[in-house]
C-alpha cells in the first residue's frame, strides 16, 4: 500500500512538471501566419477534429479558431508547411474547406449534426 | 477575440517524460515477489473514460440495461492482442486461465464462469458450446470498435442464455473505419503479432473490409522459478501459438433505408505446450508431458435491417459456423466438432408516443460432437467417451418473443419481455421472462433494476477443459439436466460534474443469481476425480460492486473500483464457495494524457482476493492468498502512428509451482488445472500502429 501511495505522489510530481512549463517560445524566423475559411463549420462539435488535425500538422505553431466567421487563423513556419498543406489536412480529416472537399469516410466519424454542413448539404448544420 | 479559441502548441518536457517512464518502471525495483505460501490467481480490468468522443469507456446512462462500454481508445491503453486482454480496466469482469498448459484464458461476470453469460458479436449470440473454451483468443483486440457489458438479465430478443450478463462485441466498420491499419506487436517472451486492416468504399452506398491478425510465438519460456529443477519447473509457461485469422466483411446502405452488414472469418490455430523440450512428434508417448491442440473455424453471419414504414421495421440475423478443434493434454486426447445455424426475424413498432413493441421469432440448429479418450497410464484411469452422457449433443430449438417497452421520456423506462422455445435434445419447453426497470428521478441519478430467468446447455469437457490437464477421472452421475436459473439486481448510478467538463461517477450495484438446475462440477470428493451431476441443493451468486471515476484534474483519471463476491454451491450435500472466484477485488486504474493525447499513460493495479481451491493432489489446498497485479503502458502518438511501451505484471508476482507432479506427469499426482495467479512473470511489449484515412 505504501508502494501505492508513492506512486500516486509521483504522477502528482509529474502532473505538476507538466503544467509548469507553460512558457512561450519566441517566434522561429520562418513564422507566418494564414486566415483558412471553413465554410464546414457547424458547431462547436467540429472544435475537436479541427483542434485535433492541426495539432499533429507538422509546421503549425498556433492557431485561433473563429467559429462565428468560420475561419481559423493558423501560425505556421513557412519552411515546413503553407496554408495549402494544411487546408488538406482538415479535408482529410472531415472538415470541408473553402478549396477541398471533406473525406466522406471522415465525415462519418463527425457528431450527427455537423455531418450534413461538412457534406456541404443544404440543410447545414442540423443540432 | 471574443468567441474565439486559441490554441498553443508546447511540448512537454523531456524531464515530465522522464518522471512518468520512472513512475512505470517503479515498481520493478521492488524485486520479484512470489507466491510461497502457497496460493492465490486472478486477473481484474478497469474502465476508465476521456473528454469527448475520446472516451475509453463510459455507462450508458440511457440504457434501459446496465451497461458498460469499452471503446477501441479504452483498448488502446492495454497490451490487448485478444479478447481475453481486453478486460484489463474493468471491475466487472474478472479473467483467469483455465489450467497452466493449454494458455486459454476464461472470463467471470458476477462470481459466475464467461459461459453463463452471452458473449456476441454485432449482437447475433457466438462462441457457444465447444468454441467457448479458447474463444476469447479468436477476437483480435485490434479488430475491435467496442466491447459493451450488461449484466443482469439481458433481452429476450437473443435467445433464453443470458443469465448473468451479455457481452457484446462490435468489430469494425467497413463504412467507417480506415482506409488502411497495421499494428505491429513484439514482447519479451518472444511472441510477434501483426493485424492489418483495410476498408474500401466501393460504391456510395456498398463498402468491404479486409482483416487479418497473426500471430507466433518465436520462443518458449520457462520463467517460473522452481528450486527443485534448475531453478525452473520444466514447462513451457505458455504455449507456442500460432494463429491466422481472416475477415471480410460488407455493408450496404440503400436509399430506402435498407441496411445490410455481413461477415465472413476463417480462423486457424495452432498450440504447442507442455516440456520445454516437447515436440509433436512425441504425442502419445508417455516419455515427456505435452499439449497440443489446432483448430479451425469459420463463421459467417449476415444482418439485415428494413423500415416497413416510418414507425415500424423488420429486422433478420442470420448466422453459421463450423468449428472443428483436436487436442492432447499429455495422455488425454480430446477431439470435437461443432455446427451451429442460428436464424432470427425480428419486428419493431412505435405504438402511440410512449410505446414501442417488438417481436419475433428464432431458430437455432446446434450439432456438437466429442471424442475423448486416454491412453491407459500408470495407475490412472483411463477417460472412456460413454462415461459421457452424450457423444453427440443435438439441439434444435425453435423459439417466439415479444418484448413491450414503455418509455416516459429520460423519466421512467421499462421493458417487459417474454419468450418461448422448445429444446429438442431435452424436450423441454422453456419460457422466459425478463424484466427491466430504469428510473430517472432527479437529473443525473438513476435506479435501475432487472429480473429473468435463463437457461443453458452444459457441457461437460468444454464447460471444464482445465479436467484435461490434470490426472482426474470423469464420473457422471445420472442424465444431465439443462441448466436453469433466475437473476435479478439493482444498480445506481450517479455522476456529479466538477466544473470544466470534468465528472465523478458511482456506480453501484447489486445482483444475485439462484440457480434452478446446473452441472455441477464436484472436484472435492477425490483428488483424482471430478463428479459431474445435477445440482441437489443451492445454488447461487451474490455479487457487490462499487465503481467511483473521476477527473480530479483536466486530462488525468482515476478510476476506483471494488467487489465482493459470495458464490457458493452445493457439491456432495455440502455448501461450499465454488472454487477459483475470488472472495473480493479491488481495481485502480489511472490514466494521464497531455494535450491532444500526444502523451498517454495508464497504469492499472488489480488487488485480487483468496479463492477457494478445491481438494487437488498438490500441496495447495483451501484458500489462496491475495496478490497485487499490475501493468503500465505509455503511448506516444503522431500524425499517423502510435507508439507504445508497456510492462505487463509489473510486480512479477507468479504462482508457486502450478503443476503438480511436474516431474511424474503420467502418474495420479499431475495436476496442471489449480491455476489460481498469473503464470507469467514479468513482461515488456513494444508496439507500432500505422493508420490512413
Amino acid at each position: 500500500m505504501k508502494k501505492l501511495a508513492f506512486l500516486i505522489l509521483l504522477l502528482a510530481a509529474f502532473l505538476g512538471g507538466v503544467n509548469a512549463q507553460g512558457k512561450q517560445k519566441e517566434l522561429p524566423p520562418d513564422a507566418k501566419s494564414a486566415q483558412i475559411s471553413i465554410p464546414g463549420y457547424c458547431c462547436k462539435g467540429l472544435n475537436a477534429t479541427i483542434e485535433n488535425t492541426l495539432a499533429y500538422e507538422r509546421g503549425v505553431i498556433s492557431w485561433t479558431l473563429d467559429p462565428e466567421h468560420k475561419n481559423v487563423s493558423v501560425l505556421y513556419r513557412s519552411k515546413k508547411t503553407n496554408p495549402d498543406k494544411i487546408e488538406k489536412a482538415l479535408s482529410e480529416n472531415g472538415v470541408r474547406t473553402e478549396h477541398y472537399a471533406a473525406n466522406p469516410r471522415a465525415i462519418k466519424d463527425l457528431p450527427k449534426c455537423c455531418q450534413p454542413a461538412a457534406r456541404g448539404e443544404e440543410k447545414g448544420c442540423t443540432h | 477575440m471574443k468567441n474565439t479559441i486559441v490554441q498553443n502548441l508546447r511540448t512537454p518536457s523531456f524531464l515530465s517524460m522522464g518522471v512518468a517512464v520512472f513512475l512505470l518502471l517503479l515498481p520493478l525495483t521492488a524485486g520479484a515477489q512470489n507466491d510461497t505460501t502457497g496460493l492465490g490467481k486472478v486477473r481484474m480490468l478497469p474502465q476508465v473514460r476521456v473528454r469527448s468522443h475520446h472516451e475509453r469507456s463510459f455507462q450508458k446512462l440511457s440504457s434501459v440495461e446496465q451497461n458498460e462500454v469499452i471503446t477501441a481508445d479504452g483498448l488502446k491503453g492495454l497490451a490487448c492482442c485478444n479478447l481475453g486482454e481486453s478486460f484489463e480496466n474493468s471491475a466487472s469482469v474478472d479473467v483467469g486461465y483455465s489450467d497452466a498448459v493449454s494458455g486459454s484464458k476464461q472470463i467471470q461476470l458476477l462470481g459466475l464462469t464467461g459461459i453463463y453469460s452471452q458473449m456476441m458479436l454485432e449482437n447475433i449470440p457466438f462462441l457457444r458450446g465447444i468454441s467457448a473454451p479458447y474463444g476469447l483468443g479468436y477476437v483480435p483486440g485490434q479488430w475491435l470498435e467496442s466491447i459493451s457489458v450488461s449484466k443482469g438479465a439481458g433481452t429476450v430478443k437473443n435467445g433464453y442464455e443470458s443469465i448473468t450478463g451479455t457481452i457484446n462485441l462490435e468489430y469494425e466498420k467497413p463504412h467507417r473505419g480506415n482506409r488502411l491499419t497495421l499494428n505491429l506487436y513484439g514482447n519479451s517472451d518472444g511472441k510477434g503479432e501483426l493485424t492489418a486492416k483495410t476498408n474500401f468504399q466501393l460504391t456510395d452506398k456498398l463498402s468491404t473490409g479486409f482483416y487479418l491478425f497473426g500471430t507466433h510465438n518465436f520462443l518458449r519460456a520457462d520463467h517460473l522459478p522452481h528450486e527443485s529443477h534448475g531453478g525452473h519447473d520444466g514447462y513451457m509457461d505458455f504455449p507456442l501459438q500460432t494463429q491466422l485469422n481472416l475477415v471480410n466483411r460488407w455493408y450496404y446502405e440503400g436509399d430506402n433505408g435498407f441496411r445490410s452488414i455481413s461477415l465472413i472469418n476463417y480462423i486457424h490455430e495452432d498450440r504447442l505446450g507442455g516440456n520445454m523440450e516437447f515436440t509433436k512428434q512425441m504425442r502419445g508417448n508417455d516419455s515427456l508431458y505435452g499439449f497440443g491442440g489446432n483448430t479451425g473455424r469459420l463463421h459467417f453471419f449476415t444482418k439485415n435491417g428494413l423500415p416497413l414504414s416510418e414507425k415500424m421495421s423488420l429486422g433478420t440475423q442470420l448466422a453459421a459456423s463450423y468449428t472443428r478443434q483436436e487436442s492432447f493434454y499429455g495422455l488425454n486426447e480430446y477431439a470435437s466438432h461443432e455446427t451451429d445455424l442460428y436464424a432470427n426475424v425480428l419486428l419493431d413498432a412505435e405504438v402511440g408516443i410512449f410505446s414501442n413493441v417488438t417481436g419475433g421469432a428464432s431458430m437455432r440448429y446446434s450439432d456438437i460432437a466429442e471424442d475423448l479418450f486416454s491412453l491407459p497410464y500408470l495407475g490412472a484411469q483411463p477417460f472412456r467417451n460413454d462415461t459421457l452422457a452424450w457423444g453427440t449433443l443435438t439441439e434444435v430449438i425453435p423459439g417466439l418473443f415479444g418484448e413491450y417497452t414503455f418509455k416516459l421520456g429520460t423519466l421512467f423506462t421499462t421493458t417487459v419481455g417474454l419468450r418461448y422455445d422448445y429444446n429438442s435434445a431435452f424436450r423441454r419447453h422453456l419460457l422466459t421472462p425478463r424484466l427491466h426497470l430504469r428510473w430517472e428521478p432527479v437529473e443525473t441519478f438513476i435506479i435501475r433494476a432487472s429480473a429473468g430467468r435463463g437457461f443453458r446447455a452444459a457441457n461437460i469437457v468444454a464447460d471444464n477443459i482445465g479436467i484435461l490437464a490434470s490426472s482426474r477421472t470423469i464420473e457422471v452421475q445420472g442424465d444431465i439436466d439443462i441448466e436453469e436459473s433466475w437473476n435479478g439486481g439493482i444498480n445506481f448510478n450517479k455522476t456529479f460534474s466538477l466544473g470544466d467538463e470534468r465528472k465523478l461517477r458511482i456506480t453501484a450495484d447489486y445482483y444475485h443469481t439462484e440457480f434452478v438446475s446446473q452441472l455441477v462440477a464436484d472436484y472435492d470428493q477425490d483428488p483424482n476425480q471430478v463428479w459431474f451431476y445435477n445440482l441437489q441443493g443451492r445454488s447461487f451468486s451474490d455479487v457487490v460492486q462499487i465503481d467511483f471515476n473521476m477527473e480530479p484534474v483536466r486530462n488525468f483519471e482515476i478510476t476506483l473500483a471494488g467487489k465482493l463476491n459470495n458464490v457458493k454451491s452445493t457439491y456432495h450435500g455440502v455448501l461450499m464457495d465454488k472454487p477459483f472466484t475470488s472472495k473480493w477485488r479491488a481495481l485502480l486504474v489511472l490514466t494521464y494524457h497531455t494535450a491532444f493525447e500526444r502523451w498517454r499513460f495508464d497504469l492499472t493495479t488489480q488487488l485480487n482476493g483468496p479463492q477457494r481451491l478445491p481438494l487437488n493432489v498438490s500441496q495447495h489446498n483451501g484458500y489462496s492468498s491475495p496478490y497485487v497485479y499490475m501493468l503500465g503502458q505509455v503511448t506516444r502518438k503522431f500524425k499517423h502512428t502510435e507508439v507504445y511501451l508497456g510492462v505487463e505484471n509489473i510486480t512479477n508476482y507468479t504462482q508457486h509451482h502450478p503443476i503438480a507432479g511436474y516431474d511424474q506427469p503420467f502418474t495420479p499426482h499431475f495436476d496442471a488445472s489449480v491455476v489460481y495467479a498469473p503464470l507469467m512473470g514479468r513482461l515488456f511489449y513494444l508496439g507500432l500502429r500505422y493508420n490512413m484515412r
